[in-house]
């Protein structure tokens, strides 16, 4: 496993959640692939190698969580493109044969579960306790994301599942994990993609963060579903 | 008009299955008797509530009581000596199951000026009597438990509790947790609260309700009986319980908690439930 990622190239993309829609940040993190991917970026402070190929052999996209749905919408966007036979293609479409990873997905909405998720289904119809639930659901900044954007996520799978039933692009089917203790999205996947069972103790933060003794996201970024 | 198949579907679904368990607990622990014992005077009661709302046919109802008219009396007689009701209403109880009546006269006898502006009173007893039958048969034991079991068993059943992991997992034949009792307890607060109180809870502004709302508080409070310094405290306990299980799940995912909200909230819908109830003062004499 470890001659695998000391092969490889890692890019962090990172976003402010708040601060722009899902479809701005797609837009950005395509803007910072293209510059990366699929020729290697290289540092005007080194010298080059001629021993190394310039032009990466794979891809691998891996987002967790509002991540996830960002991810997703930047495929769907270049998919798009690609679909669009009789325009001219103008942007990389690259992406499209890459591997896609999820780490506890928001594609699917918030959905509180556990028992405090029992206590939102079960005691919103009371007056005196809805305020607090409501404030305590809306506390969560991927819970608020996703509530304002949820026509947006129906559209993503929609299309996502129509365009990964119609074309071979790899990107488009994605393998799902979620932890066992997933609190705060729901658990599912679109259509095609490869789900893996849930993962004993985890929970929406901790599922993809390897340790000593949490190997799992290492494994499931390489091979993804039965990892 | 007085429904007997209603009465007949109350019978079998409510009084003879609360006729059993009290025989059935003649055997078992003071603790289970006394809430068969309970829940007997209360299913009598609401038969009795039905015969004088116009819902019930009294006739019927007197033929239905009549084979266990002993036994009604004698789970009458155990929780007047517990004080189990603490409105009068098994000595009352006695007195008309010693009679050839069994039941008092309709309401609008009684209070011909109040109800002869509430012909829906049959309505709103079959609600009433409807979602007291579904909670009493769904709480998993919680009016039981935090009624009558002794100090050891509750220290265990609290314990547990604080304790029990969220499991997506039903495990068949399984019985409601406590949290789900306490849940359905909550969301029965609140309909009980929507459905006998509304305009006129807080004065005698609406007379017939007010009578309503006694009668059934009479029969039915002793379910979630906040007056008690058994039930009362326990629920309390209950509360703190389940939320500082909410919050240790909301700190794990980043979401925030507004201190006491919780607590808050089920105190002000106890007060509201207590309220629609009766529990305040309301004059309700004719």
């Amino acid at each position: 496993m470890w001659a695998w990622w000391q092969e490889a190239d890692l890019y962090f993309f990172s976003y402010e959640s708040r601060r722009f829609s899902i479809s701005e940040h797609a837009e950005k993190f395509l803007r910072f692939l293209d510059q990366v991917f699929p020729l290697r970026l290289i540092s005007p402070l080194r010298a080059p190698d001629a021993t190394r190929d310039h032009r990466y052999g794979e891809l691998y996209l891996v987002g967790h969580s509002l991540g996830a749905v960002v991810l997703r919408e930047s495929i769907l966007d270049r998919a798009a493109i690609a679909a669009a036979t009789s325009r001219p293609i103008t942007r990389s479409t690259d992406l499209l044969n890459g591997q896609l990873r999820l780490f506890a997905p928001a594609m699917h909405g918030g959905k509180p579960s556990g028992w405090l998720g029992l206590a939102y289904h079960l005691l919103r119809e009371i007056n005196e306790i809805k305020p607090w639930l409501e404030a305590a659901l809306e506390s969560q900044p991927i819970v608020r994301q996703l509530h304002s954007e949820s026509d947006k996520l129906k559209r993503l799978r929609d299309d996502t599942e129509k365009l990964a039933g119609t074309t071979f692009h790899s990107a488009l089917v994605a393998d799902v994990v979620y932890g066992e203790k997933e609190h705060i999205v729901e658990r599912d996947k679109f259509r095609l993609d490869r789900i893996e069972l849930p993962i004993t103790g985890r929970n929406h933060t901790s599922v993809c963060k390897p340790d000593k003794d949490y190997r799992d996201p290492l494994q499931f970024v390489m091979r993804g579903k039965h990892a | 008009m007085p429904n007997a198949s209603s009465l007949i579907e109350y019978s079998d679904s409510a009084f003879r299955p609360a006729v059993v368990a009290w025989e059935k607990a003649q055997s078992g622990l003071p603790a289970k008797q006394r809430f068969a014992a309970a829940s007997l005077v209360e299913s009598y009661g609401w038969m009795s509530i039905g015969v004088q709302a116009g819902a019930f046919p009294p006739d019927l109802a007197r033929k239905l009581v009549t084979p266990s008219v002993e036994v009604v009396m004698a789970a009458n007689k155990l929780a007047d000596r517990q004080a189990l009701f603490q409105s009068g209403v098994t000595g009352q109880n006695q007195r008309l199951l010693a009679s050839k009546e069994m039941f008092p006269s309709q309401f609008r006898d009684r209070y011909p000026s109040k109800f002869a502006e509430f012909p829906e009173v049959p309505i709103l007893f079959s609600l009433g009597c409807s979602e007291s039958l579904a909670f009493a048969q769904s709480d998993g034991g919680f009016a039981e438990t935090l009624n009558f079991a002794i100090e050891n068993d509750w220290d265990v059943v609290l314990g547990r509790l604080k304790d029990e992991p969220f499991s997506y997992e039903v495990a068949t034949n399984s019985e409601p947790s406590l949290f789900e009792g306490y849940m359905r307890a909550l969301l029965h607060m609140n309909r009980v609260a929507d459905l006998m109180g509304g305009e006129g809870a807080r004065t005698a502004s609406w007379p017939a309700r007010a009578v309503m709302r006694v009668e059934v508080g009479n029969i039915h409070g002793w379910r979630l009986n906040f007056q008690s310094n058994v039930f009362g405290p326990r629920f309390d306990a209950v509360t703190e319980a389940v939320e500082s299980r909410l919050r240790a799940e909301a700190t794990a995912d980043a979401v925030e908690l507004r201190k006491g909200g919780f607590v808050g909230g089920v105190r002000d819908l106890r007060q509201r439930y207590g309220e629609a109830l009766g529990y305040v003062s309301i004059t309700t004499s004719a």
